[in-house]
């Protein structure tokens, strides 16, 4: 679409737009002002209509009263028809009723009726003499002035109404009833003057009927009597609580009271109208003024048309500028697409002329401005791609080079692809057996992911192996360690990049506990960054199992043995006291012996449960500050029989000033006996011994060892037989006695630096021997400054 | 019916080692103590609750009543019991779980292992503690 359309539909369009919201407001406005207007104007108008009607009714009520309260009227009820006075009573009444006709044209006839009804006088002689008593007007006018609704009379062969007043003596005594017998057509002609609202505008009267008793406009006076008027007015207006109070107030306050009597409704022709009503209380008529609704609201269709006609003429005004406006706005950006046709074409020589002082004539200057550069680039593409052409064969040769070369590459990759097919199948083979092997085997990424499990994982665990794959190594069935556990495990396998070895707890997927030996190991590109790591975890339980039986076995049996061996100990102790009688020299050598085989069981069974609670864990270290000389020295007295035994000299060399020791006593006093016991008894005969005790720093040597950090060093030598280097590690091995040892003691029990060993790594501390054939054996003891 | 001097001690040794107790009663005499002696944690009661003697050598494995249910009740009793200074004499091994929470719980003064202590050395320390003016007790 050309822009120019776009502006002169876009100015129409919102010309449109708001001439037609203005025009709706418009009307809704007016109408409704209309509306209220026409309401209140339909209100008062009927109701001023009413209050004429009853004042005129009320006159009429007040003119029969008067007369029938004339004395003639009394006089000729009172005059018996016997008495000689009547014929004079009866001829001035008589007078009296035609001097009434003629009075008021609107009278027809008036006459009088006794107290039985009988129509005793009249301006029509020849009503004299009927019977009335069953009449309305004498029923209901024996004691007030009564209106008798308009009806069609047979006598007068015209519609009628009657108004009827009681004739009273001075008493107060009842005589009769004056009635006047009314034409109607004055009374009409109240109710039919025109308000002067249109062409519909009309006033009729309805009685409690609903008939219609007023001419109507739409109907002809026959309709009177005979037509019902059964609409919401009618209906309104005969409301016992409106016409209540009306009869009691008035029309005042009417609308306030019982809203709006002005509806929307049909009327007897089935139009659409808007009428009210008045209840008359005199009649219990009710007056009804309407209009019809296409009358009063005639004037809206005039406005609509007014308002389309200024519609139509701003329009096209709109139109005609928009057209010119237009046509001046896009000509030089016609101009601007003339120029761009002629660049598609080829043309880049064009140049345009556009001088509007805006931004049009900006886009044409930038235009031209583009055109040029265009023109130039051109130029200078061409002249580039002559050269890269060149440049292109070029390359097609040193193309063709290559493509042999990497033929060649080909061949090498074809033969490396072979190769590893080869180990692929080796790697095959190495999962065959890895699959099948009993122990539980995963390998995960660097970050602990599982890559691969064997068969035995699901066989210990209850997982399959791609239930886990994966996940994290373990996350399935692994219990809670303490957090030291865990960062003690990475510690070794990430940073020291060493094998863990440790036992922890996991569960089964049927929930059951068991214990795991683990065994992780990390494997390393050439490069030394972490690849894989390789877990190998094999279900203990069964094992932990016995160990338990076996400790209790031995917890048991050890009780079982101190018992009898207790009575053994104190009773040779008593009798070597002497007390229950002296002993001969024969028979103290034996109890001796049997007192010192005794001690020795007690330590050997002391030993034992050492050795038992060390494996199962149970001993707790207590660490607290010792005197580890005091310990040392009270350790050489315990051995101090055997010193002497063998005549050896026991050299002692502790540092001064030593920093205190926290750690465990208990464990501290078991070592050094093991130690110190061990040294005397594997000396010669004569031998030497030598206890030293110093402060060791980080990076100090002791023995050929670097230590780690801060400690107390002892050391222990003797100078007996050498211990062979094979056998450094062996000894501290449960049960092991080297050779050597077999032979200069066959009673060792091969436990004692077993726990020692044990002792001494749950204090934290270190442990080992040296040995130079020929120089004795030496050992060493490392305890941490604070075994906390 | 023993005469009792009135300077002598009073020690309650509960045992049920026949082999045992004549050892015991030997020493105790020679320290110069009056000595009560019960088989198992039943007559140990009994008799303590009656004697109200100054120390208690107290055995644990012991038929009908074991030692430790035997130390709960006697510090059950009354001031006495509560305070009355325990020595427990027996060749299960105090590292045992349930032997340390026991004597967190009862507080003997000490826990000798027979086979481990010469009896010169238990009656030692028997005298050690009669001698040891009275601590105010938990």
């Amino acid at each position: 679409m050309k822009i120019r359309t776009k502006i002169n539909i876009g100015f129409l369009t919102t010309f449109i737009l708001v001439v037609a919201v203005i025009g709706f407001t418009i009307d809704l406005y007016a109408t409704n002002l209309v509306k209220t207007n026409i309401s209140s104007y339909l209100t008062s108008s009927n109701h001023a209509r009413a209050e004429h009607i009853r004042t005129f009714l009320q006159d009429q009520k007040t003119t029969a009263s008067i007369l029938a309260a004339a004395s003639v009227y009394r006089d000729f009820l009172t005059t018996p028809t016997t008495s000689s006075q009547y014929k004079l009573v009866k001829d001035k009444i008589d007078k009296r009723l035609v001097r009434t006709l003629a009075v008021d044209t609107q009278i027809a006839e008036a006459f009088i009726l006794d107290t039985m009804g009988q129509v005793v006088a009249s301006s029509d002689k020849t009503q004299e003499g009927k019977d009335k008593s069953t009449d309305p007007y004498f029923l209901n006018a024996q004691k007030q002035t009564y209106i008798k609704d308009i009806y069609f009379s047979q006598t007068t062969n015209a519609l009628n109404y009657d108004v009827a007043a009681p004739v009273f003596d001075d008493n107060g005594t009842f005589l009769g009833v004056s009635v006047l017998r009314y034409l109607p057509n004055l009374f009409f002609s109240i109710i039919d003057n025109e308000n002067g609202l249109g062409n519909t505008e009309e006033n009729f009267l309805i009685n409690r009927e609903l008939f219609l008793i007023s001419p109507a406009r739409f109907l002809g006076t026959e309709s009177i009597l005979k037509q019902k008027i059964e609409t919401q007015n009618a209906r309104n207006c005969f409301d016992p609580a409106e016409s209540a109070y009306v009869e009691k107030n008035g029309y005042s306050g009417v609308i306030k009271t019982f809203g709006s009597q002005v509806v929307q409704a049909k009327d007897y022709r089935n139009v659409d109208v808007i009428a009210t009503h008045s209840y008359i209380p005199e009649t219990g008529w009710c007056l009804i003024t309407k209009g019809d609704i296409a009358d009063l609201f005639s004037f809206r269709l005039t406005m609509l048309l007014v308002l389309l006609g200024i519609l139509v003429t701003a329009g096209v005004v709109f139109f005609i500028v928009g057209l010119v406006v237009s046509k001046r706005i896009t000509k030089p950006i016609r101009l601007l697409q003339d120029g761009t046709r002629e660049i598609e074409r080829g043309n880049l020589d064009i140049s345009i002329d556009v001088h509007t002082q805006d931004e049009v004539e900006d886009l044409a200057v930038s235009f031209n401005t583009m055109a040029s550069t265009v023109k130039q680039s051109r130029a200078d593409i061409e002249k580039k791609v002559e050269e890269q052409t060149h440049e292109l064969a070029k390359k097609a040769n040193e193309l063709e080079d290559q493509k042999s070369a990497i033929l060649n590459i080909l061949d090498d990759v074809k033969k490396e692809k072979e190769t590893t097919e080869l180990l692929a199948h080796d790697l095959e083979k190495f999962k065959l057996a890895v699959d099948n092997a009993s122990d539980h085997v995963i390998i995960t990424d660097k970050e602990g992911m599982m890559l691969y499990g064997n068969k035995a994982v699901e066989k210990i665990t209850g997982y399959k192996a791609e239930e886990a794959i994966g996940k994290k190594a373990g996350a399935l069935w692994k219990m809670p360690m303490p957090t030291e556990f865990y960062k003690e495990f990475w510690h070794t396998i990430k940073d020291e990049k060493k094998t863990f070895i440790g036992e922890i707890q996991n569960k089964r997927k049927n929930g059951e506990i068991y214990t795991a030996a683990i065994s992780v190991s990390p494997i390393l590109e050439e490069n030394g960054d972490i690849r894989f790591f390789v877990g190998l975890e094999r279900d203990v339980s069964k094992e932990k199992e016995v160990d338990r039986a076996k400790s209790e076995f031995i917890s048991l049996a050890s009780h079982q043995m101190r018992t009898p061996l207790t009575a053994i100990n104190w009773y040779s102790e008593i009798l070597l006291e002497e007390d229950s009688g002296k002993l001969n020299k024969k028979q103290k050598v034996y109890f001796d012996a049997i007192a010192t085989a005794g001690k020795q069981m007690g330590d050997i069974i002391k030993s034992f449960l050492h050795i038992l609670h060390l494996e199962s864990g149970t001993i707790a270290v207590h660490p607290v500050v010792i005197d580890i000389v005091k310990n040392i020295r009270a350790t050489i007295k315990e051995s101090q029989f055997e010193i002497e035994k063998k005549k050896i000299t026991v050299s002692e060399n502790y540092q001064d000033a030593l920093p205190p020791l926290t750690t465990d006593a208990e464990i501290v006093h078991v070592v050094l006996q093991n130690l110190i016991t061990n040294a005397v008894k594997y000396a010669p005969d004569g031998g030497q011994v030598d206890v030293s005790l110093k402060k060791v720093a980080e990076g100090d040597m002791v023995g050929e060892k670097k230590v780690e950090k801060g400690a107390l060093a002892v050391s222990v030598h003797n100078n007996g037989f050498s211990i062979s280097v094979a056998d450094h590690d062996k000894i501290f091995g449960k049960f092991f006695r080297s050779e050597a040892a077999k032979k200069w003691d066959p009673n060792g029990n091969g436990i004692g630096l077993y726990m020692s060993k044990k002792m001494v790594d749950l204090a934290k501390g270190d442990i080992w021997l040296e040995s130079v054939e020929g120089q004795g054996v030496t050992f060493y003891l490392l305890l941490p400054l604070d075994a906390k | 019916m023993t005469i009792i001097e009135p300077e002598k001690k009073k020690i309650l040794i509960v045992e049920d080692d026949e082999a045992l107790i004549p050892a015991l009663h030997e020493v105790c005499d020679k320290a110069n103590l009056a000595v009560f002696e019960a088989k198992n944690g039943v007559s140990g009661i009994v008799l303590a609750l009656q004697e109200h003697p100054d120390l208690i050598l107290l055995d644990i494995l012991m038929p009908v009543m074991d030692g430790w249910e035997m130390l709960k009740q006697v510090r059950e009793s009354g001031d006495w019991g509560k305070c009355v200074p325990v020595v427990i004499l027996t060749n299960l091994s105090a590292d045992e779980d349930a032997q340390i929470r026991h004597i967190a719980d009862l507080g003997p003064s000490f826990f000798l292992t027979k086979a481990d202590w010469k009896i010169e050395s238990v009656i030692d320390k028997v005298v050690d503690i009669l001698n040891t003016p009275k601590v105010q007790c938990p």
